[in-house]
């Protein structure tokens, strides 16, 4: 990139027009990203056909701003309300929301603003000067390299659930059947449908986020309605947290720095979507921290790798798009559909026939960031401010109905919306017998890339012997080397634990500090976990049909290996059992009383008809929570009802298009 | 004057009820579903048409997307919307026929799926990467003989054209190669270019995206592609294979015809645009003009030819 180029491109940037277009995708974007069940994806596919009236360079630049503030967006809902805003928060989850529940909320966002910023401008650079050779070395994972980044993935279960592996592998392995449910990657027989149609698209992961993350929150409120927001008063928490935040940052530069270069290589990895960077990061941050368990109880620089390492990912996706036209991330493809009707053609050619476009759109990262770091530290107090004051008996219903809305907006299934509640009773039950829920979600996310890798690399074995295809898997250099840093991330803990000859105490001491006053009966959870998980792999079993050889392989053998670990669960009961003291005992009316309308509400909402089904839903929670009863409180939470729902059934309906099912009323 | 007004009130109703069945469709907006990931073929046809559709239906065109399956959750939805002509799903041959052949429970019959217009097809290409060893259809032939397996051959989807066309050309030229299905030409490039399947039975967009970094073999097709002129068709190298995905939209069944046909002449018409014609043929596509009856014909066409071929997917 000359000169010359470098200064028509930020001329092309620095226009009125675009910055003010910048400046409006950037609020949509937060928005957007928030919204639980909004995915960047939707948020970029929702934008495209604006950006055709736009010359090339605006649309551009509006759709990366957008796809960067969406990305950052996430971190809200999942510090505030324990809910990834979009998959690529999942992790910011584990250590944002205890510190929201700590009165530190606001700590927690300003180092997700910052550590946004920080980590899109750290990948921007990545985009700048090593497009092409980051590209080529992408372009080096082939279906082998891309089962052993999935196994590397999911090494990471060693590492969250230390205090019952056992456990954590059988959740793992329970969330990569349940991504099975649907059509096999290869051979493309229609498994594990239960014989609904609905099913056959398959489990849609969002929804199951939002399920296990925010339902048992929801249910948490709903066990005590009256209780703040936060267990402690914030606001002696609340000064200074615009300081600590940026010393957490800046603070620890290495730290900050490995977050950015995962988020930026996960991001170039077509096969890999960039959910799991920011679970990676987490991971090695928790890895090089030198008091790890603190990890998963509201440790800050859990959020700095997250949301630093997910918004790399964002300018990593554009590598090998810009680079080579291969989309990193499924944004990246809307916007490679985009260039194409635009006249583009992405790949090397673009550097050279229109490098003013190129440098414009990679410099628009930089600004984009920027812009976007300073709206979200407004947007972050507002937001925080609200949630705080808004009472529990509002905020519960409010947040349940954004979930099931959010569940429905992603493909328009109402069975998501079934599969999202249901999910949530199903984590609520597993949290409390110890399961470890991330690595469930790990599970999920990566199963499927793992079983295309192995079947596609199975495939390609051919190539090496016929007889013995499964060689291909350890002769490649590159997969010898994922081989050794799965194995290496795998028994990590061990190690660890000779190396200090400290128990590790990890997330269920963290679960046990959260949960106040836990009650006293407590059951064996490796009994019932292994029970969950025999059941689990008798229920599947019994669905297998007669399909090809290779949509056979990956289940049969994941099913085969559980029943072992259900088994060792059932022995480790009855030799030496993890008696965990759960909060079974503190369901009362209220929490009875949400579960049964919330599956009231999301059965009959395809039968009777979105609005009326959520309007009656809303008032029955609002009404039965208000302290006092009696006519005019019928009618607060009547007009509170309508009210919240008409706002954001115009915004889905309307402004975003979403046709929201209509039964026999609307 | 009690009765005259409400005579004139029930007289007014019911001529704004008349006036709305007789009003001319379209009168809302509508949804135009795509089966398939953005970003892939389908999607970006679809862009290309909307602010045409909008301009001649004179309503807002919405592009939405219910995408798994290989598209059968998209058709499966397709046939259990109303059939009034505002919801209308893009659909793809050889998928709409094979899926209901190879899958036990896809969720629609062949014939639920009506189709209003068809209004593009990719050939099939076969694709070696730049470096490759391969200079010609030949030489992959030979090696292929030489070294039955070994030649891995990379497509988008299960039972698609890709892999009809890569079980067809093993056939017609006496060799055993790999299929390695992919989940969408978008995931089986990188695997080309990254040298990790030998060839890609893909579609001629691939092979216009990504000139200089692929070497396109042969084209499916019965004329050489106006997008890729300097390459030779299977026929003309001695292989009678004529493959590849035609794509176009579809309504519910019980769809009324006079539906149908605003709709299919909203298509035809975009494609006539020469301004259109000329960007989606440049990009690889080519266009096709089928009305109602005549997709339908391809479908059963189609499908005589691929029933047989049904068994031999996917094993």
């Amino acid at each position: 990139m000359t000169m010359q180029i470098f200064i028509e491109s930020m001329i092309a940037i620095f226009t009125l027009q675009n910055m003010i277009l910048m400046v409006i995708a950037i609020v949509l974007g937060i928005m957007a990203g928030a919204l639980p069940g909004f995915t960047a994806t939707m948020a970029v596919a929702l934008m495209v056909p604006f950006t055709f009236t736009m010359p090339p360079v605006s649309g551009l630049i509006t759709i990366g701003a957008l796809y960067c503030a969406t990305i950052f967006g996430g971190s809200f809902s999942a510090i505030l309300l324990n809910t990834p805003g979009t998959p690529s928060s999942i992790g910011t989850c584990f250590d944002g929301y205890p510190m929201a529940r700590n009165g530190r909320g606001k700590e927690a966002i300003y180092i997700a603003t910052i550590g946004s910023g920080v980590g899109g401008i750290m990948g921007s650079f990545g985009l700048l000067l090593f497009a092409v050779p980051l590209a080529r070395a992408a372009l080096k994972f082939g279906p082998p390299e891309y089962f052993w980044t999935a196994i590397f993935g999911l090494t990471i279960i060693s590492s969250i659930s230390e205090e019952s592996l056992l456990k954590g592998i059988a959740a793992g392995f329970i969330g990569i059947l349940v991504s099975m449910i649907g059509i096999a990657p290869v051979g493309g027989d229609m498994r594990f449908d239960f014989g609904l149609v609905s099913l056959q698209g398959g489990v849609e992961i969002v929804s199951v986020l939002i399920g296990f993350f925010c339902i048992p929150e929801i249910f948490r409120m709903a066990i005590d309605p009256t209780a703040g927001y936060a267990d402690n008063d914030s606001t002696q928490h609340e000064k200074g947290s615009f300081t600590r935040a940026m010393g957490e940052v800046f603070g620890h530069p290495w730290a900050t720095l490995r977050a950015s270069i995962i988020g930026l290589f996960v991001g170039i990895l077509p096969g890999a979507g960039g959910n799991i960077a920011n679970l990676i990061a987490y991971n090695e941050a928790k890895r090089a921290s030198k008091h790890p368990e603190t990890f998963g109880t509201g440790e800050p620089q859990g959020v700095v790798a997250t949301e630093t390492s997910n918004n790399a990912v964002v300018e990593g996706a554009m590598v090998p798009l810009l680079a080579l036209g291969i989309p990193g991330s499924p944004p990246a493809a809307i916007i490679y559909g985009a260039l194409l009707l635009q006249g583009l053609s992405p790949g090397p050619q673009l550097f050279t026939k229109n490098a003013s476009l190129v440098y414009a759109f990679i410099l628009s990262f930089f600004v984009a960031n920027i812009l976007m770091t300073i709206i979200g530290f407004a947007a972050g107090k507002g937001m925080y401010k609200a949630i705080i004051k808004v009472p529990t008996r509002v905020l519960m219903p409010t947040i349940l109905f954004l979930t099931i809305l959010g569940s429905y907006a992603i493909r328009n299934n109402p069975m998501d919306v079934i599969i999202m509640f249901l999910s949530g009773i199903l984590g609520y039950i597993l949290k409390n017998l110890g399961f470890n829920t991330g690595a469930f979600v790990l599970g999920l996310i990566l199963g499927p890339i793992a079983e295309k890798g192995f079947v596609q690399g199975f495939l390609m074995g051919n190539m090496v012997s016929m007889q013995q295809p499964w060689i291909i898997f350890f002769i490649r250099p590159l997969s010898i080397t994922l081989i050794a840093i799965s194995i290496f991330s795998a028994s990590w803990p061990f190690i660890r634990s000779l190396m200090r000859k400290k128990k590790p105490t990890g997330i269920q001491a963290a679960l046990d500090a959260a949960n106040s006053g836990v009650g006293k009966k407590k059951i064996n959870s490796d009994y019932i976990g292994g029970a969950i998980v025999l059941a689990t792999c008798a229920l599947f079993y019994s669905q297998i049909g007669q399909w090809s050889k290779y949509a056979s392989m990956a289940p049969i053998g994941i099913l085969a290996i559980m029943v072992v670990f259900g088994v060792g669960l059932l022995v480790k009961g009855a030799i030496k059992p993890e008696k965990i003291a759960t909060t079974f005992d503190k369901i009362n009316k209220s929490f009875v009383f949400v579960v049964v309308v919330g599956l009231l509400w999301v059965f009959l909402m395809e039968r009777i008809g979105f609005v009326v089904t959520s309007l009656a839903a809303f008032f029955a929670l609002m009404y039965a929570f208000h302290p006092k009863k009696g006519f005019p409180r019928v009618l607060g939470s009547a007009a509170m009802a309508i009210g919240v729902i008409a706002v954001l059934y115009l915004t889905f309906a309307k402004l975003l298009s979403v046709t929201l099912p209509t039964g026999f009323l609307i | 004057m009690k009765s005259s007004r409400s005579v004139f009130l029930v007289l007014l109703i019911a001529l704004m009820a008349v006036g709305t069945v007789f009003a001319q469709y379209p009168t809302k907006p509508l949804d135009y579903v795509l089966a398939f990931n953005p970003g892939g073929e389908s999607d970006i046809f679809a862009r290309a048409q909307q602010p045409l559709l909008e301009k001649i239906l004179g309503q807002k065109v919405m592009v939405s997307y219910k995408i798994g399956g290989g598209g059968a959750v998209g058709w499966a939805d397709l046939v259990k919307q109303k059939p009034d002509g505002y919801t209308f799903t893009g659909h793809n041959l050889p998928h709409i026929i094979l899926q209901p052949l190879t899958m036990a429970n896809c969720g629609y019959k062949t014939n639920e799926i009506i189709p209003v217009y068809t209004f593009m097809s990719t050939p099939n290409v076969i694709a070696v990467n730049a470096k490759s060893p391969f200079k010609t259809l030949d030489d992959l032939v030979k090696y292929a003989k030489a070294n039955p397996g070994a030649v891995l051959i990379g497509g988008s989807g299960s039972a698609s054209a890709n892999e009809i066309g890569q079980k067809v050309f093993d056939k017609l030229a006496g060799i055993k190669t790999t299929y390695i299905p992919f989940t969408g030409s978008g995931d089986a490039i990188p695997a080309l270019l990254g040298g990790h399947v030998s060839a890609l039975m893909t579609y001629t967009t691939m092979g216009n995206s990504y000139e200089g970094e692929v070497r396109v073999l042969a084209v499916a097709a019965e004329k050489r592609v106006s997008s890729l002129p300097n390459i030779p068709t299977f026929r003309e190298l001695g292989y009678d294979l004529v493959e590849g995905a035609y794509r176009g939209a579809a309504v519910p069944p019980n769809t009324p015809d006079s539906v149908k046909k605003i709709l299919a002449a909203a298509f035809d018409k975009i494609n006539r645009d020469p301004e259109f014609a000329k960007k989606m043929e440049a990009l690889g596509f080519k266009l096709e003009f089928m009305g109602p009856e005549e997709s339908l014909k391809l479908i059963e066409e189609k499908t005589k030819v691929y029933a047989p071929l049904a068994k031999e997917l996917g094993k």
